[in-house]
């Protein structure tokens, strides 16, 4: 028989639960409206640097990818989410990543990982439980990164890529298309050399060629992981606004439910009362 | 003088249960009223409710039992309650057995009318759905009350309750040259008073009669007291005229009713209340009806015990009404009077084939903006108006427009706005809302809408 006050405390946690979903949607409303102006001119700031990139169109050795080479060492920077809370958003990227690794071959190179996000420990298990070996390079949380990401996963891609020859850097991480989250694998390291038809360009820029690469291949994956870590947050308050509307949902319809039966039960207990009053007397 | 046959005796006193012997196997009818008689004087009344034996009766007493003991002789007035009823009773304050009791001395009407009547026969029946046009626009617009229909109105202490009764028994007598009966059942004794000298002061008391059964009294009294208001209301009824009938509260008929039904000794249903619930509530309010004369427009206020809406003293109510208004106290602190909430009020007759198609889509219009902007109500708390979009501003801006002109400056309370009261007929609430939907009024600000009549209000400021 459940209790008339366990019901009532019941029902006050059901109400508390619906103000913190309810409260979680609004701010997860307000945080992805924000970023997705961000998004916007990160958008411009991607655009404006592969542009330059593949108009300068020198590609050395070491930066182009040849199909000839053996690749040795792999890297993949993941981003990932700080919280959870949003649906299926990492488990999707593990899995993705695990199948990526052992479709391509990957198993018997050497793989290292860069993580942004702290849900990295069940990604761990998981490649645990494939037998795939791994190293983990560099961790980050996301609210630490967001704004030094030059100093930090920038240059130490590019550290990776200068003292492993023949590597290949991959950035897993989820962005919203046509308002789905969808994954995406972006391979920024090594360059492709899209101009197939050997097409001479004008070459339009005021300085040297091969110092406008140094400096443009920086901000190049600058641009590229900070619009990718963008677009995974961008997809993490996606997902929260519709688990928190649900959830709020949820609540609110428990809370009814509960409320009912507690009517019941508050009626239940008075038609006793008068039951054993009536039957005393009789 | 009655016969000696007739005459009884007190046997058992229990509260306000009395079981009276009578001589020779005589036993009086049933409801039939009993006098008690101490001194050649009648000092209480009886009402016959149970056989309990050849010659011994159970009653009901309808007034206090304080100086009745056992061995008091009882006699049978051979009728039932009587209550004098007509324009007379207009200004004055009865009780459950029609006796004066606002000390303005006796009440001599031609016509006496017992309270336990029938409902009206099918063939006297209107069947026309009229709207009864009440002049207060958001009544008008959301909740339309029904002529001979029953509206149940919610709302807690100091939302406006009374105003808004008070603005319809003015508006019902002026505009509709009708008469208002107002029953308080079991409610406090102060609120009964506040409201007699408001209706003075606002000058409709003679317009409306006062039928008290308040909380002081015992179960009998607060149990017939509806019918005795009922009985007043018919009567006008019948001579033609509109009548607006209100009773307050309508839970504590029926939780006299429980009481009576606990002294008497008869089982109980579910939750405790009397097993004829159903049957009692129907007897009150299938008399409240139209016919080919007049009407009865019953306003009902309606406690619901602990919020349960699944009580069966609730379910029971409901299942009467074909109108709810429901007064919001957070409306109320916004300043907005009426405050009636448009979302939960509705009615049965917000229906295009009785409304008319403009007014039924008016009406949906005006509940669908206010629905969005509760919804956007949060992310506006959190983000601020700036996020919202164009078009979720524009909803914004008209439906805050629409919040403010639901509000109604009220004849009765002239005294305290200093604002004079307006009637606002139902066609111009209707083109007042379309224009405001349409959003021919975007360029005027939203303060202009506050407690004014109808639109045309702004164009002459």
């Amino acid at each position: 028989m459940i209790n008339k006050n366990n019901l009532k405390n019941k029902i006050n946690i059901t109400n508390y639960i619906y103000k913190i979903t309810k409260s979680m949607e609004n701010i997860s409303i307000l945080k992805y409206k924000i970023l997705y102006k961000k998004l916007f001119f990160s958008n411009i700031y991607k655009n404006f640097f592969d542009e330059i990139i593949y108009d300068i169109d020198i590609y050395n050795d070491y930066f182009l990818f040849k199909n000839n080479i053996v690749l040795k060492n792999i890297l993949y920077v993941i981003i990932l989410t700080n919280k959870g809370l949003c649906g299926n958003l990492n488990i999707n990227l593990y899995k993705n990543i695990i199948s990526h690794i052992k479709n391509n071959n990957f198993l018997f190179k050497n793989i290292n990982f860069i993580i942004i996000g702290k849900k990295y420990d069940l990604l761990i298990s998981l490649l645990k439980l494939n037998s795939i070996k791994f190293n983990i390079l560099k961790t980050y949380f996301i609210s630490n990164i967001i704004n030094k990401i030059k100093k930090y996963i920038t240059y130490n891609i590019l550290i990776f890529y200068k003292k492993y020859k023949y590597s290949k850097v991959f950035i897993f991480s989820n962005i919203l298309k046509k308002n789905i989250c969808k994954l995406n694998i972006f391979s920024i390291l090594p360059l492709i050399n899209i101009n197939n038809n050997n097409i001479k360009k004008e070459y339009i820029y005021e300085n040297n060629k091969f110092f406008l690469f140094k400096k443009i291949l920086f901000e190049y994956i600058n641009s590229n992981i900070y619009f990718y870590i963008l677009n995974n947050m961008i997809c993490e308050y996606f997902n929260r606004i519709f688990i928190m509307k649900n959830s709020s949902l949820n609540s609110n319809n428990l809370s009814k439910k509960f409320n009912l039966s507690y009517n019941k039960l508050r009626q239940f207990n008075i038609t006793k009362e008068i039951i054993e009053i009536i039957s005393f007397l009789n | 003088m009655c016969s000696k046959k007739k005459k009884g005796k007190i046997i058992k006193i229990l509260g306000s249960i009395i079981d009276v012997k009578f001589n020779n196997n005589y036993i009086p009818k049933l409801f039939n009223l009993l006098y008690v008689i101490k001194d050649k004087k009648k000092i209480l009344a009886l009402e016959v409710h149970n056989y309990l034996n050849e010659n011994i009766v159970r009653t009901i007493a309808i007034g206090s039992t304080l100086n009745i003991y056992r061995g008091l002789f009882v006699i049978d007035s051979f009728k039932k309650i009587y209550i004098p009823v007509g324009k007379k009773l207009l200004g004055r304050i009865i009780n459950v057995l029609g006796k004066p009791i606002d000390g303005k001395g006796k009440i001599s009407c031609k016509e006496y009318r017992c309270i336990y009547n029938n409902s009206v026969k099918y063939l006297n029946l209107s069947y026309s759905q009229k709207i009864l046009e009440t002049g207060i626009k958001v009544i008008d617009l959301i909740c339309p009350f029904l002529k001979g229909g029953k509206i149940g109105l919610f709302g807690g202490a100091g939302v406006g309750k009374t105003v808004n009764m008070m603005e319809l028994i003015r508006n019902i007598a002026v505009k509709h040259s009708g008469y208002s009966v107002f029953t308080g059942v079991g409610e406090r004794i102060r609120e009964g008073y506040d409201f007699y000298h408001e209706m003075c002061s606002s000058k409709v008391i003679d317009k409306v009669s006062l039928i008290y059964g308040q909380m002081d009294e015992p179960p009998g009294n607060r149990f017939r007291v509806a019918l005795t208001g009922l009985t007043v209301a018919e009567k006008f009824r019948d001579e033609g005229y509109d009548v607006l009938f209100f009773i307050d509260n309508i839970y504590r008929y029926i939780l006299a009713g429980t009481e009576i039904s606990t002294l008497l000794g008869r089982l109980p249903s579910s939750v405790g209340y009397q097993s004829t619930l159903s049957e009692e509530m129907g007897i009150l309010q299938e008399r409240i009806y139209s016919s080919k004369n007049g009407s009865i427009t019953s306003v009902q206020a309606v406690y619901v015990p602990a919020d349960d809406f699944s009580d069966p003293s609730a379910i029971t109510t409901f299942s009467h009404l074909d109108a709810i208004v429901v007064l919001d106290r957070q409306i109320s602190s916004f300043g907005i009077y009426p405050a009636v909430d448009p979302l939960l009020s509705s009615s049965d007759q917000l229906n295009s084939n009785i409304v008319g198609l403009e007014h039924y889509e008016v009406a949906l219009g005006v509940k669908k903006i206010l629905q969005k902007y509760k919804e956007l109500k949060d992310i506006i708390s959190i983000l601020g108006m700036d996020e919202l979009s164009e078009k979720d501003k524009l909803l914004v801006s008209r439906a805050r427009k629409i919040q403010k002109f639901l509000s109604q400056p009220f004849h009765v309370s002239e005294i305290f706005t200093n604002i004079p009261g307006k009637y606002v007929p139902v066609k111009k609430t209707i083109k007042s809302f379309k224009l405001i939907l349409e959003g021919k009024c975007d360029n005027i600000p939203e303060n202009c809408f506050y407690m004014i009549g109808d639109i045309s209000e702004i164009y002459k400021k």
